[in-house]
């Protein structure tokens, strides 16, 4: 009953905008449209952008983002945020780096970090699920946490750098990042994988429904008999392990670890979530439109390369880029 | 319809002739005209959705109407904006009293026309001005307490005082016990009392019958948004308000059916909360529909709450099938075979942006996958047949269920625990906020449940419903038990006077 | 029967008192102690110098107090910081007075205020997500006019004497942190649109039915939230000798905001206050502060920050046991 009357004010003054067929398209399609659009005029100006092997380039330098977007999103559909995803991704790939550098194997290269993940994503689980620390707060002390456990293993923020190892040690390892498989390169397989299977984890299972519910009414899903506190804090579990496995995978690609480089990502990803969200239909955050998110926000930072341009435009362009897409994802939610 | 012209000022203080609102695919309001005469307690009566709140919002100036007039004190009044409507001297109170819970009583009151002297508060006169209101209507709290320290009664009290000072004509209340206790509720309509004899015009929405008797003279009932009748409350009797708010006989509304009674389901020995619940105990057979009744705060809704698993009971013991259980959360509840249905549908038992089916599916997801999968077309057909059972009225399964109306919200909550084998359904408040003719298919509903061998506690504030529905009623006020009766043994008095009993 | 219980309230028992007041206490007794152990902390100069550290970040944490308390979110302080520390110690190195640019601050200030209210307001966007879009633009914009190179600035008293000055032994900047302190202390408790601000804030709904104009409320707190980083960014630079050119945006705006987390828990309702805000900023700043004086290394700053950042919260939270659902989205 409590909203009745905002509401009532809301639909009584809604129905006028319904005439305008045009207006409607825009407001339902309008953001994908603009992206393409986007992206075509980009296209336009530089030639190069369209060439399938700049985009397949692109497709695999954003898979580090397609995944911690993702894991940012199962955050964000329990309407909760993960302040502490990019430092989990960054610290994973340093300690891969690490193991390698000290000869581990292989299984232990990629197993030992994701562990850690697992462990920090846990922890931030307990804090947010079962102590009940606002997630915000829970996730930037555990950022703070792990960035002094990252800072005091590098003696303040060495680079590790792989690439001088010998081949035989470093083959198995670099192959996740820049071996392919025919032509296609392994890492685009492998995102694919993890978008599929996120994909149904996060919209064909009983969990993923859970989670849904709990964005988006908590106390009807605990009255439901949903066990909320563990749907609420898996989300945070699957993070960790996603953003783990990103930090791995750019470690495999670029051959080296440089501590707090991956922090820069935080923004990024809320960017794709954000975009993913608009994309959908139901306003829900969701995988696939969250990895089209991921691989929009690359082909812009791809173009800006291509351009010569800097780092300033890339963050003015993704800046102004949200803002448009959410004024027009605003008007689409108003309506229903 | 004739010019509109000024009227004589005269013994009309507010006058409405003809008011049409439409709604994108309804008439709300059809040629209502309403007479409120100077200095009288004038009650607003009718269902949900009999059109009561858009009139009350046409009247305040929240909507504009799209035919008819509006005169007060004579004149021709235009309102365009609330804002308007309490310069004409029209002031509201809101069902829920909306106040600040962290602000004190005196800016809470003056929220919105602060005083300033200087550019800065003038906390002084504030504070004076608020004592001295707040002893016009004897309350019991001072300008400077705290609105989250106070009680729903007092919050009461401090809306009506926030209303009095802006030194209405006339004062509209729109529901206003519907959160307070009876003593409470006592306790305003001795203000309403005082009030009158002070000279305020007073406009009273409720659709309680006993309430309306209690504190107006004259009552205004309104069906489907029409004006049914204008009735002098001295010369007339209950039933026959009731016969023209819904146009047909009370009985009908009932489809009560005398059932076998089977074995005991449910036991509950000696409970306790806190001190909420003291000693409760009571068996509930299938095929039942067992009643409790209480008044706000009586220990009810903490009960359901008990029963169901989200508050842990403090003592005393309950039994499912014969067997001790400790219900420790709704997940286990919910493994018993219990389902409820929560008195606040819209913050605890539909989830407003969900599509039906998926509120639907939301309890058990589980019983509708392999494995964690949710199986796509088992899910349509599980949730097609209980919206085809309940008669939900929807465009379609995907369509949200914040845009079913009420009574339709209400059976989806229902129905998602359908899909489950439940026994035990604690219903706390199943027609609040329900049109006529979605109760009845509640009420049918709560019959199939009850005939498939289910027991039902049903949990009301409306007495009446308890007696044309329930097979025993259990009076309960102060956490405690304090009478049960059998179908057919009460009376709304007699329940009405064991569940006020003071302790 | 609410007095009764109001009674009951007034009543509790030593460890509610504890709980409730939990994270004041915890956060000075660290202090004490951590200070007690080097007593180079409570050198007065040291004093000083801490309270010079901690302007700041209190200014920053101060303007998302305003914004949070008028119901908004800001994303964007920190990157605003860095973009007028720029213009600031750019416009110095080009030779213009001291006058000039703290003006130039307060304009960008403002505008990336009005800006930041109309998307919120106007465009109806979530205020988390359209301060994060201009978070980024604005960061872009510094990174274009440094052109990724820090500006560093020599030899001007003038300028310097903002930030780094002393009047008796007093820090200047301590001295303007008091006045913008106390101004909105008054603002916000003792004039409608400050109370108001705080009805918007803390129920919507009940602000809307008295005709309290939510988008008001919104623009005021936007800009003046704005106009504070603005300046505060001028201070920064000349506190600095410059500005640096990597971003140190991002962390300034989480430590501020949790300072503003922080302070909630000195107010009996859990309300937001300026007064908290700066007492928790404070804390936060001079924590660096002490842990150096006790031979902590740097890299383990981060981590203690955190854990004593999650273990204040705790305090509060442990009660309630709700799980840590946000809603500024």
């Amino acid at each position: 009953m409590k909203h009745n009357w905002a509401e009532n004010l809301r639909t009584a003054g809604q129905d006028n905008n319904r005439k305008f067929h045009f207006a409607g398209f825009i407001r339902e399609n309008g953001v994908i449209l603009g992206m393409v659009l986007v992206l075509i005029v980009f296209g336009l100006i530089n030639h190069k952008f369209f060439a399938v092997k700049n985009l397949v380039n692109v497709l695999n330098q954003s898979s580090l983002l397609i995944i911690m977007s993702i894991g940012m999103m199962f955050a964000m559909s329990v309407r909760a945020v993960d302040l502490s995803i990019a430092q989990i991704a960054d610290i994973s790939g340093l300690l891969a780096a690490l193991l390698l550098l000290n000869k581990a194997p292989v299984w232990a290269v990629f197993l030992v970090p994701l562990l850690f993940c697992a462990a920090a994503g846990l922890i931030n689980c307990l804090l947010v699920s079962y102590l009940g620390v606002p997630s915000i707060i829970a996730t930037l002390g555990s950022m703070l946490i792990i960035r002094s456990i990252e800072l005091t293993m590098t003696n303040g923020a060495e680079a590790q750098i792989l690439f001088t190892l010998p081949k035989k040690v470093t083959k198995a390892f670099f192959f996740f990042g820049t071996g392919s498989i025919g032509p296609i390169p392994f890492l685009i397989i492998f995102t694919a994988i993890v978008v599929s299977a996120t994909h149904f984890i996060r919209h064909k299972t009983v969990l993923g429904r859970e989670m849904d519910a709990i964005g988006i009414q908590v106390r009807v899903a605990f009255l439901s008999g949903i066990n909320v506190k563990l749907v609420f804090g898996s989300a945070f579990i699957i993070g960790s392990i996603l953003s783990g496995i990103s930090g791995i995978a750019m470690v495999s690609r670029t051959g080296s670890a440089v501590p707090r480089s991956v922090e820069s990502y935080l923004m990024e990803c809320f960017v794709s979530v954000y975009l993913g969200m608009i994309l959908s239909k139901k306003n829900r955050m969701n995988v696939i439109g969250t990895a089209a998110g991921a691989i929009f926000v690359g082909l812009i930072g791809n173009w800006i390369t291509l351009m010569g341009l800097g780092a300033p435009y890339k963050y003015i362009i993704n800046g102004v880029i949200i803002l448009i897409a959410l004024s027009i994802g605003a008007m689409k939610k108003s309506d229903c | 319809m004739a010019e509109p012209k000024n009227l004589e000022k005269g013994d009309l203080i507010l006058r409405c002739a003809g008011i049409v609102k439409r709604f994108p695919g309804s008439l709300a309001l059809d040629h209502v005209d309403l007479e409120i005469r100077r200095g009288e307690v004038h009650a607003l009566f009718g269902q949900n959705g009999a059109g009561k709140s858009t009139l009350v919002k046409v009247i305040t100036g929240v909507y504009a109407c799209d035919e008819g007039y509006i005169y007060i004190d004579g004149g021709l009044a235009k309102l365009a904006n609330p804002r308007d409507a309490e310069q004409a001297g029209l002031s509201i109170i809101h069902q829920d009293q909306q106040l600040v819970p962290q602000f004190d009583v005196k800016r809470n009151v003056f929220l919105g026309r602060e005083l300033t002297k200087g550019g800065f508060l003038d906390f002084r006169a504030m504070q004076a001005q608020t004592d001295a209101v707040l002893k016009r209507i004897d309350a019991d709290f001072s300008s400077h307490d705290l609105i989250c320290n106070l009680s729903v009664g007092q919050r009461e009290q401090v809306a009506i005082a926030a209303a009095l000072l802006k030194q209405p004509k006339i004062l509209i209340l729109d529901e206003p016990t519907a959160s307070l206790s009876r003593k409470e509720a006592d306790k305003l309509f001795e203000i309403i009392r005082s009030l009158r004899e002070q000279g305020v015009t007073i406009i009273y929405i409720s659709h309680h019958f006993d309430e309306i008797f209690e504190v107006s003279d004259r009552i205004t009932v309104l069906r489907d948004g029409k004006k049914a009748a204008t009735l002098d409350v001295d010369a007339c009797s209950k039933s026959e308000v009731i016969r023209v708010m819904i146009g047909r006989e009370v009985s009908q509304l009932y489809p009560k059916k005398e059932l076998e009674k089977g074995g005991v389901i449910l036991r509950a020995e000696n409970l306790c909360f806190e001190d909420r619940v003291n000693g409760v105990s009571f068996e509930l057979h299938r095929g039942e529909i067992l009643g409790i009744a209480g008044i706000l705060g009586s220990g009810a809704n903490e009960l359901a709450m008990n029963l169901f698993g989200v508050n842990k009971i403090t003592g005393g013991q309950i039994f499912l099938d014969n067997q001790a259980v400790q219900i420790r959360s709704p997940q286990m509840a919910k493994k018993m075979g219990i389902a409820l249905i929560p008195e606040d549908r819209r913050n605890e038992g539909a989830a407003g942006t969900m599509s039906v089916k998926e509120n639907l599916s939301l309890a058990f997801a589980k019983l509708l996958s392999v494995k964690g999968w949710i199986k796509k077309t088992r899910e349509r057909q599980v949730s097609a047949g209980i919206t085809e059972r309940l008669r939900i009225k929807c465009a379609g399964m995907d369509q949200f269920v914040n845009t079913l109306s009420g009574g339709n919200q209400q059976k989806a909550v229902i129905g998602k625990w359908l899909v489950g084998k439940q026994n035990v359904f604690i219903m706390n408040q199943p027609t609040t906020g329900v049109d006529v003719s979605s109760k009845i298919e509640i009420y049918k509903s709560m019959t199939d449940l009850a005939a498939e061998g289910a027991g039902i506690i049903m949990i009301s504030q409306d007495f009446e419903e308890l007696l044309g529905m329930c097979d025993r009623i259990l009076v309960i006020a102060n956490g405690r038990i304090t009478k049960t009766f059998n179908y057919g043994e009460a009376t709304e008095h007699t329940l009405l006077a064991y569940a006020t009993v003071i302790s | 029967m609410g007095s009764d219980k109001s009674k009951m309230k007034s009543r509790v028992p030593l460890g509610s008192i504890l709980l409730q007041k939990g994270t004041a206490v915890g956060m000075i007794g660290l202090i004490l102690i951590l200070g007690i152990r080097s007593p180079a902390f409570f050198e007065l100069n040291n004093l000083m110098d801490v309270l010079k550290q901690g302007c700041v970040l209190t200014l920053i944490a101060l303007s998302q107090t305003i914004v949070l308390i008028a119901g908004g979110f800001d994303m964007s302080a920190g990157a605003l910081l860095q973009l007028t520390a720029n213009l600031a110690a750019g416009s110095i190195a080009g030779g213009r007075g001291t006058a000039f640019v703290l003006i130039v601050g307060l304009a960008a200030g403002v505008l990336a205020g009005a800006i930041n209210s109309l998307l919120v307001v106007q465009l109806k966007i979530p205020a988390f997500v359209a301060t994060l879009g201009m978070m980024l633009a604005m960061s872009g914009v510094a990174l274009y006019y440094n052109e990724g190179r820090a500006i560093t600035l020599y030899d001007k008293p003038a300028f310097f004497f903002i930030g780094q000055g002393y009047v008796g032994v007093i820090p200047f900047l301590f001295i303007i942190l008091l006045v913008v302190l106390a101004a909105l202390h008054l603002f916000l408790k003792n004039t409608r649109t400050g109370m108001q601000m705080y009805a918007v804030g803390e129920n919507e709904q009940a602000a809307q039915l008295r005709g309290i104009s939510r988008k008001k409320a919104l623009y005021t707190a936007f800009i003046i939230g704005g106009a504070i980083v603005g300046v505060t960014g001028v201070f920064q630079a000349s506190y600095n000798y410059g500005a640096s050119a990597v971003s140190t945006g991002m962390d300034f705006l989480l430590n501020a905001l949790a300072a503003a987390l922080l302070g909630t828990t000195y107010s009996k309702t859990g309300e937001l206050s300026v007064i908290g805000t700066s007492i928790s900023a404070m804390f936060i700043s001079s924590l660096s502060n002490v842990l150096i004086c006790n031979g902590v290394s740097n890299l383990l700053q981060p981590g203690l920050l955190g854990m004593i950042l999650v273990a204040s919260v705790l305090l509060t939270v442990v009660k309630k046991r709700e799980i840590g659902q946000i809603t500024i989205f």
